[in-house]
Formats: C-alpha cells, structure tokens, sequence
C-alpha cells in the first residue's frame, strides 16, 4: 500500500469513526468488511485480500464505496492491488430511484440483460454508469446507461472476462394495472467501438414478458429478438429465445415445469454474456449459453404428513442444431424428523450424464447418493453425512467416498471435517486420491465471524448461471474474518 | 502486512463505536404474490427478515423448522419475512418450491441483492428479529438443528401467550 494511500484511508475511516460517534442520527454509516488469508501448501504461495464496503446514508440519499486490497505473494496474479473497487451515489424515495456509479441491473428472467453477482460462482458482473426507475401508480419506467465488467474470482486470484469498453444502455417499461397479471416490455442496446469506422458496431434486444398468478397457476413466459451485431461468427445475425414456466400447486404437493429455447440469443464474448437466462437444470449447468440450447425441467415438491418432505427433480438440455451435445439430470430427495422433535433424515439421489462434454469424452454419468443425519443435542448439535460418487467417463469408473461431519458447540462454534477417498486414478478428472479438511466457524460477536480451514479441496467442476470452470484442487490454510459495523 | 494491521484495527474501533440498537434499513421489495412490501408499512409488528436462496440447503431446513413455530406466532401478530437471494434464472422456481414445503412467509424477491447488501449481509442464511420500531434485537446467522429454539425462546418474551378473558353470560 503506498504511502498516499494509506493516509487517504487513514482520514477516511478517522471522518467515519467521528461522525458515527459524535453525530446524532442523521448520518448512518454502515458497512463491511470480509478480510482473507489463504496460504497453498506445496509452493507456499499466499495472498491477503481485504475489502472494505462502506455505505453512508443521509435522509434519501446514500453513498458507497469498496476499498479493496489484494497482495498475492505471486506478483503475476496482482490484478486491481488495492484501491477503490466500487461506488455509487444513489437518491431514492418510493417514487423515484436514481444511482451514478456501480450498480447491478436484470430485465426478466435475464434473457437480454442479467449483470449481477453470482455469489455461488464467485462472479460480479457490475455496471458503471447511471440507474434511473420512476413508478407513476401502476407504471414503473427504468432506464440504465453504463459500462459492464466481468470480474470472476477463481482459484485464488482475479480476472477480468470482459474489460471492455461497450457501452450498454436500455429501458423497461412494467405495467402493473392488475397484481395479478403484471407484464413489462424491455429494451437494451449494446454499442461496441469499430475500430477505423466512425459508427459503432450495434446490437439490439427487446424481450416481453408477463406474469400471470389465478387460482392454482403461477404462468410466467417471456419472449426475446436479438438482432445486429453478432461477436461470435463476428458479423451481423439475428436470434430469438423463449422461456416459460408453469407452476401448479395443491394441497400436497406442487409441480414446476419450465421450457427453454435459446437459438443465438446470448450476446457478449466468447467468455462472457451480457445476458445469462435460465439454464433450466439445478445444477447451473450449461452447454452453450443462451446461444444454441433447448431444455426443459420437471420439478415436483411434496409435504404429505408432518416434517417429511418428498422432491423428484428431472432436466434435459440438448442443443438445436445437432443431437451431439446433452445434459440430463435427475434428482430424488426425501428429508423428514424420524420421530417429532428428534433426529432429521436426509436421503438422496442424484444422477448427471453429459453427451461430449469435452472434446476427447464422449459421455460421462455420475451417480451421488447421499445420507445425512442431523440432532439436536440441547444447545449443541451434531450433522454426520456419507457421500458417494460414481463417476463412468466412456470405458472408465472411478468412485469417491466421503464422510463429514459437522459438530456445533453452543450456537457460535462450529467445528467440521470431511474426509474423501478415491477407489483409482482417474486422469480426466481433479487429481489426487484422497482429501482431508477440518474447518472451524467461530461468531466472535453480531458482528464478527471467524473461519478457518485446513486441509485439501478436490476442486473440479463449477457451474453457476451456465458458468462452468474447473476449479484446481487446493491445499493449504484459508483464513476469513467477516466484519460488520 | 503492518498495513493490514492499521486498517483492522480502524475496523474493529469502528465497529466498537457502533450503537447498542441498530435500525433496520427501510426497503421495499416485490412479493411473490406481485404485491409491493415496505419494510415502513409494517413497522409497529414484531417482525423477523430471513435471507434465502432454494441452493443454501441450511436455509431451507431453517425455515422448515420455523414453520410451525411461525403458524402459532402469527396469530399473535408475527410478520415473518422470509427474502429470497436466488437470482433472476431461478426465480421461476421458487412458488413451487414455497408452496411444496407450505411455507406461509410473505415470500419476498431480491433479485439484484440489494436489500442484502443494505442489511450488511456476507453469507447466508441469517435470520433478524425486529422490534415494533424497527430495530433489530437479534440476529442469527447460518443454521444448524435446533436453531430455531433460540429464536422461538426470543418470541415467547416479546410475544407472550395472552390468557383469554371471557367474561361469563349471566345465567
């Protein structure tokens, strides 16, 4: 951290500490801050990362920024080192709402524009520009102007997917007339520099959706064009995608089904999108994001009698314009209190075959069944779960096994662990034979949370909004401290 | 590192400042019944806000176990809260979801995380008992079997059983 820096953030935090201290309450300062130690064992690499969000609100107004440090001990990896990461100012009232600076924005169910955090795949798809959204009785207009970024955080260090300079502006219009039957038409334009032209290169999306709730039904379907400029064959085309879902409930049960046909609509790179829709599968899993995929998911939730609940999952994903390329998954979960108040049951079932996954495996199935026993011992408690993996990718089957177990003391300390065997060497898949984790959660306080974990991660595969990446297998010690204030 | 030290210590004095009641934001959010929920409109109720997602499995046997504990508070004026983190992909999911488990919660999306990150939240499931003013007088994060008796235990003294006084029809 440079000198300069540091005494800016030195007065920074000094005026907040003053204000929230001496002031009445006019001015709120709130914030967090999430700092991270996470040291490998093989090659000792480390990296201390601190991020600082701190949010100070005045009547309708708020402003926030994120201080952020990132000291890998591998300087390669020393993306963005320190400084302001995010900020905004925002206005609003239950009327209107206006935010300059970063913001987060999806239309629909994210057909033409989803630019938000996925907090499970560790990415932040943040805009910087300018929100506006203003209701007028049963009308809401939003308007929204602003560069996107892409930032993923994997395997211990950050990348940029999209640093890019395409300026994104679009529009809604939602009309509420009746609760029950609400419906919006969405815009968005993206505009990326030609390079030796003076006119941008365009793409245009508009999507329709309604939302329909009557009785039993809950109808949701919406309806999106892209057209213009196309970065993937890098020429002009045209695409179109639909999404619905049906959901029908009863007394004892309910069903979701939801149908998928994406056919050139995602738009953005090839490693990103600005839109992420539906993937239609629980698993976040993707096979060509929103750019040639068909799907659908049968989704059935049962509680017939007391604390035991019943939930059948079924997806297919396939592309459009070849058979070679497929996703099914299936999954049976049935969880319930063996007797009232006592012990909990869980017991399930999951099943995934690919069709090509990657280019040299032609198809590759998993089978994950699953046991877990929770109690309640007072005030302590007490998780105990068996894990197995079948894993058959073309002539060859592998398994893993794992035990966890999971002990909480008192209701602030938690200590876990997790011990995972593999039967055989498996080189398409992460390496290893065997992984040990203990980890340890203590709350300090309401304000402060204690994780430390030690031991070795397996990695593999993650999926997340039809993200996928391999995460390498890791070993070592992570540290979090989780601050609020 | 010495930095680091610096700012963490700044950190902890601030949170060391920070008031013994702390007030929750207002905001309001779109219900799962299309229904626009202000957090200001239901202020003078004792109210418990509960951030979910259908992938956090803990925040789903959370409010399995809070279900009946909430069917019997309810009654006597508990508003219960429960706001869903999925993203905009799997909002389609969560009615069918709510009414499988016959959840009874005001079911309230937040699609773009911004009342998550206004209340400071870094993980979930966590769950925060308001006062009738707004104030928050409990928070508890993750969950784990039995959880829910803590916050059942803070129920029963902000929200007593009251005896029945009926008075008897002369004879």
């Amino acid at each position: 951290m440079s000198r300069k820096n540091l005494i800016s953030y030195f007065i920074l935090t000094l005026t907040i500490l003053i204000y929230s201290s001496a002031l009445p309450h006019t001015l709120k300062i709130f914030g967090k801050n999430r700092l991270s130690y996470w040291q490998w064992r093989e090659n000792e690499e480390n990296f201390i990362e601190d991020a600082l969000d701190i949010n100070a609100m005045y009547g309708n107004f708020r402003g926030n920024i994120e201080w952020y440090i990132y000291e890998p001990s591998n300087v390669k990896y020393a993306l963005r080192k320190e400084g302001m990461r995010r900020r905004f100012v925002e206005f609003k009232n239950p009327k209107w709402s206006l935010r300059a600076g970063n913001f987060y924005q999806s239309f629909g169910r994210g057909l033409i524009l989803n630019q938000t955090v996925e907090i499970t795949g560790n990415i932040d798809r943040d805009i910087d520009g300018f929100n506006l959204s203003h209701s007028i009785k049963f009308l809401t207009i939003s308007l929204l102007s602003g560069r996107p970024k892409n930032l993923l955080f994997s395997n211990g260090k950050y990348t940029v997917v999209n640093d890019t300079s395409d300026l994104l502006q679009g529009g809604s219009l939602s009309f509420d007339l009746l609760p029950s039957f609400p419906f919006s038409i969405n815009v968005v334009r993206l505009s990326s520099d030609n390079p030796g032209v003076e006119s941008p290169r365009e793409t245009y999306l508009y999507a329709f959706n309604i939302d329909v709730v009557k009785g039993p039904f809950i109808i949701y379907a919406e309806y999106a064009k892209r057209e213009g400029w196309d970065e993937i064959p890098f020429e002009e085309s045209e695409g179109n995608g639909i999404y619905g879902s049906l959901t029908f409930s009863t007394g004892k049960a309910s069903a979701t089904f939801e149908y998928l046909n994406y056919d050139k609509l995602g738009y953005g790179g090839s490693d990103y999108r600005y839109n992420a829709p539906p993937t239609g599968n629980l698993d976040g899993y993707s096979i060509n994001r929103a750019r040639d995929e068909r799907g659908w998911i049968l989704d059935i939730i049962s509680n017939p009698f007391g604390s035991w609940y019943f939930e059948v999952n079924k997806s297919m994903l396939w592309t459009i314009s070849s058979d070679s390329l497929s996703f099914d998954e299936f999954i049976a979960e049935i969880k319930g209190d063996i007797w009232k108040r006592g012990p909990s049951l869980l017991l399930s079932l999951k099943n995934l075959v690919y069709r090509k996954p990657e280019t040299i495996i032609d198809r590759k199935s998993e089978w994950i069944p699953h046991i877990g026993i929770m109690s309640s011992l007072g005030s302590h408690s007490l998780n105990v779960g068996l894990n197995s993996r079948v894993v058959e990718i073309d002539t060859i089957t592998f398994m893993d096994n794992a035990v966890s177990i999971d002990a909480c003391i008192f209701s602030y300390l938690t200590i876990a662990g997790r011990w995972e065997i593999r039967n055989k060497e498996a080189l398409l898949e992460s390496e290893g034979m065997e992984w040990k984790v203990i980890e340890l959660r203590w709350d300090i306080s309401d304000s402060h949370t204690l994780n430390i974990m030690a031991g070795s991660e397996k990695g593999g595969l993650i999926c997340s909004g039809g993200v996928c990446r391999i995460e390498e297998p890791f070993e070592g010690i992570k540290i979090n401290l989780l601050s609020r204030f | 590192m010495r930095n680091l030290i610096i700012v963490f210590f700044l950190l902890f004095a601030i949170s060391l400042s920070a008031e013994e009641a702390e007030k929750a934001p207002s905001f309001s959010l779109k219900s799962m019944e299309n229904k626009t929920v202000c957090l200001d409109s239901l202020l003078g109720n004792y109210i418990i806000i509960d951030f979910w997602a259908i992938y956090c499995k803990s925040c789903v046997e959370g409010l399995d176990a809070m279900k009946d504990i909430f069917k019997t508070y309810k009654e006597r004026g508990l508003i219960f809260l429960a706001i869903n983190e999925d993203g905009p992909r799997n909002v389609s999911k969560v009615p069918g979801f709510v009414k499988g488990h016959k959840w009874e919660y005001t079911i309230l999306y937040d699609p773009i995380q911004e009342v998550l990150q206004l209340f400071g939240i870094q993980a979930i499931p966590e769950t925060l008992v308001l006062d009738k003013d707004g104030n928050i007088i409990l928070r508890h994060r993750g969950y784990k079997k039995g959880d829910e008796e803590l916050i059942e235990e803070k129920l029963k003294e902000l929200l007593p059983e009251q005896e029945c006084n009926v008075e008897k029809e002369p004879d």
